[in-house]
């Protein structure tokens, strides 16, 4: 097992190394730059300021100072875009918001999609079965601008009960923090919603059918009982390995989310650094992104073998 | 949506809701509304009703002001600001020598209380007011906005506006590094409170640049103690009337008032707030929810002005700057002045300004009405037949043998309709085939740059309230030409304005010089802007600027 996850971190270094090689090139690639604006810097004006950021270097005296300043100090630079302010503490401040987004996200979904897969999977083929299964398919298939304006326009513009849009952390207490939250939260956590509900009810069907759930009734175990004790646990496991593919869509995929409800997220400066060619900051939210999807992904194939003894790595 | 229909959703959602939070009780709403308005507000609170029954409850609240930007401000630093959500905020931190006015109008007094000119236009006095403070309690002085100049053109800055000082004697030869020495720029600090400036050529729009942001003092001692963090809230000192207070990356900057502001009394409004929003859509949702008193430096969704425009908290002004199709006359075919007329002629502005609306008026000059400038007069307006005459004149009778032209412009949704009607009248009125391409903004912008387009869609937004900020680009090698075009008639007559001290004389110098861009030039002007903006009915001291600039300064709320 140790071996697994020390084996798992090397190759994730070499990965995470890719990938900032390719990017670093492929956005120099890209036409334009950072300063590059409709009224035009004076030349001097422009050389100056390319030379503060080291843009006049050629591309590889660029690509190495670049990984120096990553590797050696974690440092990715100043923003061209916001010269306040470091890419460094650019990110420490979306990725607070985006994570605290995504967990309230999983949560909701965990919270609606688990009860409806499980009362679905009991009663299959009931009517209550065809109904959560006709929402579970409603809430995969509509996409998240149409959900997100259309919860703004029901329950923050016509009933005010939430804000329409805008950010409020959890430092400015829980109910102004709910009010600006929730509904992202339920826009982005719907789809998994649904998923998860689908999964639950597949785990469920298959348990179900299993000798040992017999085995359990047999011994004058009551239904819920059986339930809970036996078959939850079973059916829990593809929702499980689900989660960390789910949060990590959810982190990359709120994108459009925090576009609608104005969140100050990495989801903005993901898209945003790209359109201003704010190179450091492309190159930290792009890490970033990618370090988060690889160790969401070690994390859940170690969850893996704690909850199905089946699997194993060694 | 049918009224069942909406409440059986509106029963789902609620369900939804009601889980997701743990809310038991049916009774209470699930959620506390944030800031809830104190009794006493909340019987007077403002109404705006739409004829669709739309209606905006505003919770800003009687002495707050909030208002939108598109977008996180780049810096709050007057010397390297560069944009248009940075100036909203920067000119009310920070006070200039001159002030700009309520409304359209001369510059008033800011720190300087009065000023002289010289007979020739070309040197100026200020006598700064001894009572103005920086908002840690030291003086301002005649120092402080020698070193903030002297500090944008310093080249370690990497100020992107340092060109906006070379009108100033000496100052663009020291930026350039051609003379070292900075006693070569002419900003002479006479006395504490007296500062002289000699200008390297005549420009009654100097006074006007005063109150640009590039020109406003920052304090030296704390931006020496805090080279990149000055401007965050604990360390910043400003001198104007406000005072930033919080400056959250992407949510939102407040600013209460500056204790030591030295018209602290004239002050309405106790603290505003400025809202990065990227979206005009998500904008107007959070105007709709009553959350901003203005849309400020966002634009009103383009899709739903037809229904806006009936509300009456909307309003147009006139906005100094203008809509246009640039010609890349390195071209072979639109080296042929004719060719250019022709297809200028062919173009029906009315018939865009109808469509696209927002009280944008189509206009064939280039210069914006700004001051007591008149723009030129121009024969070059819609007539299709003169416009054939001209294209088989050029050897293209009914657009025989005339190359496709590719028409560039940047993604969105209003230049893409402006792109296609003109595409349908040059292929209708001169069987001119046009292919349309759109790129993404900084790529139009290098295509532009380097003239890899035929013809390209075009805006200039004036930098100050004179013509030459829409007529000096169009110079020989200009840095925004963008053309190839030169015209040495052209360059002389500008030349000319710039030595000449009397002022009238010297609109009349422009003037001509307009009169050849617009005969010959390699610009087709579509129109002129407008600012459609949306207002708190409860906001007074907001009046009509051609900058769209409105200091918070004057703004009072009756609710």
């Amino acid at each position: 097992m140790v071996r697994f996850i020390i084996r798992r971190l090397i190759s994730s270094v070499l990965v995470l190394f890719v990938i900032i090689t390719a990017s670093f090139f492929v956005m120099k690639v890209a036409p334009g730059g950072p300063f590059d604006a409709d009224r035009k810097l004076p030349d001097e004006v422009k050389k100056n300021i390319e030379a503060k950021y080291h843009l006049d270097k050629p591309l590889w005296q660029q690509y190495g100072l670049q990984m120096k300043s990553i590797v050696l100090h974690g440092d990715f630079g100043p923003s061209m875009k916001y010269p306040d302010r470091t890419v460094n503490e650019i990110l420490a401040d979306g990725l607070p918001v985006s994570m605290l987004l995504g967990v309230q996200a999983l949560l909701i979904a965990l919270i609606i999609g688990l009860p409806a897969g499980l009362i679905s999977g009991l009663k299959q083929n009931t009517m209550t079965d065809y109904s959560v299964m006709t929402g579970a398919m409603a809430g995969v298939s509509i996409p998240n601008f149409v959900l997100g304006p259309l919860l703004i326009w029901i329950f923050a513009i016509q009933f005010q009960w939430f804000d329409a849009a805008n950010w409020n952390g959890l430092s400015k207490g829980l109910g102004p923090h709910i009010a600006t939250s929730f509904l992202p939260s339920l826009t982005l956590g719907m789809y998994f919603a649904a998923y998860i509900a689908r999964l639950t009810r597949g785990g469920m069907l298959e348990l179900i059918r299993q000798d040992y759930i017999g085995t359990a009734r047999a011994k004058g175990l009551s239904e819920k009982l059986v339930v809970i004790r036996h078959a939850l646990k079973g059916a829990i496991i593809p929702v499980v390995s689900y989660l960390g593919p789910a949060f990590a869509a959810m982190l990359t995929g709120s994108v459009v989310i925090e576009k609608i409800f104005n969140i100050p997220g990495l989801g903005t400066h993901f898209v945003n650094s790209a359109f201003n060619r704010d190179y450091p900051l492309v190159l930290g939210t792009i890490v970033l992104y990618s370090a988060l999807l690889v160790l969401l992904n070690l994390v859940v194939d170690v969850l893996y073998t704690v909850l199905d003894p089946r699997v194993s790595y060694d | 949506m049918t009224r069942r229909a909406a409440l059986a959703v509106n029963a789902v959602f609620l369900v939804a809701a009601v889980i997701a939070t743990g809310c038991r009780s049916d009774r209470s709403p699930p959620i506390e509304r944030r800031s809830p308005l104190p009794t006493a507000e909340k019987a007077t609170v403002e109404t705006t009703t739409a004829r669709d029954g739309a209606q905006t409850v505003f919770k800003t609240g009687k002495d707050r002001f909030v208002f939108a930007i598109g977008g996180e401000p780049e810096t709050l630093d007057p010397g390297r600001a560069r944009g248009v959500n940075e100036n909203k905020i920067i000119s009310n931190l920070f006070e200039g020598l001159v002030e700009v006015p309520l409304g359209a109008g001369p510059v008033v007094p800011g720190v300087a209380e009065r000023w002289e000119r010289s007979e020739d236009g070309l040197s100026y006095t200020f006598h700064l007011r001894k009572n103005a403070k920086w908002s840690n309690g030291d003086p301002v002085t005649a120092h402080d906005f020698y070193y903030s100049w002297m500090r944008v053109l310093d080249t370690a800055l990497g100020a992107p506006y340092s060109d906006m000082l070379y009108v100033i004697a000496g100052a663009r030869d020291f930026y350039e590094g051609r003379n070292p020495d900075p006693k070569s720029v002419a900003i002479t600090v006479v006395d504490d409170y007296t500062l002289r400036v000699k200008l390297a050529y005549v420009a009654p729009y100097f006074l006007d640049l005063l109150a640009f942001y590039t020109y406003r003092p920052v304090h030296r001692a704390t931006v020496e103690r805090h080279p990149d963090r000055w401007t965050r809230p604990e360390n910043i000192v400003v001198n104007g009337p406000y005072i930033l207070t919080e400056w959250s990356l992407n949510q939102r900057l407040v600013a209460g008032q500056n204790p030591h502001y030295w018209d602290k009394a004239s002050l309405g409004i106790r603290e505003f707030e400025a809202l990065p929003i990227q979206e005009n859509t998500t904008m107007l949702t959070v105007y709709e929810g009553g959350g901003l008193d203005w849309n400020g430096a966002l634009d009103l969704p383009a899709i739903k002005i037809s229904s806006l425009e009936r509300r009456p908290d909307y309003h147009v002004d006139p906005y100094l700057g203008v809509y246009f199709y640039r010609y890349n006359v390195t071209r072979e075919v639109l080296a042929d002045n004719r060719i250019r007329q022709a297809l200028a002629m062919a173009v029906d502005r009315e018939a865009i300004t109808t469509v696209i609306k927002m009280g944008i008026t189509p206009s064939a000059t280039m210069v914006p009405k700004v001051g007591d400038y008149v723009s030129a007069e121009t024969d070059v307006r819609f007539d299709p037949q003169r416009a054939r005459a001209l294209f088989a004149e050029a050897g293209y009778p009914g657009g025989e043998g005339f190359p496709r032209l590719q028409l560039l412009y940047n993604t969105q949704e209003n230049h893409k309709r402006v792109a296609e009607m003109i595409q349908q009248m040059w292929s209708r009125h001169l069987g001119v085939g046009v292919d349309l391409e759109n790129q993404e903004w900084k790529v139009y912008l290098k295509s532009q740059r380097d003239l890899d387009y035929d013809i390209s869609r075009s805006g200039w937004i004036g930098d100050y309230l004179d013509p030459m900020t829409f007529l000096g680009m169009w110079s020989t090698g200009n840095g925004n030409n963008n053309t190839g075009w030169s015209d040495k008639e052209y360059d002389g007559l500008l030349e000319r304005a710039r030595r000449e001290g009397d002022v009238k004389r010297r609109l009349e110098l422009l003037r001509e010089a307009e009169a050849i861009l617009l005969q010959r030039g390699p610009v087709l002007p579509i129109y002129h802007y407008a600012r459609a903006y949306l207002l708190n009915p409860a906001v007074e001291g907001f009046e009509p600027h051609p900058l769209d600039l409105h200091p918070i300064k004057y703004i009072r709320k009756t609710r």
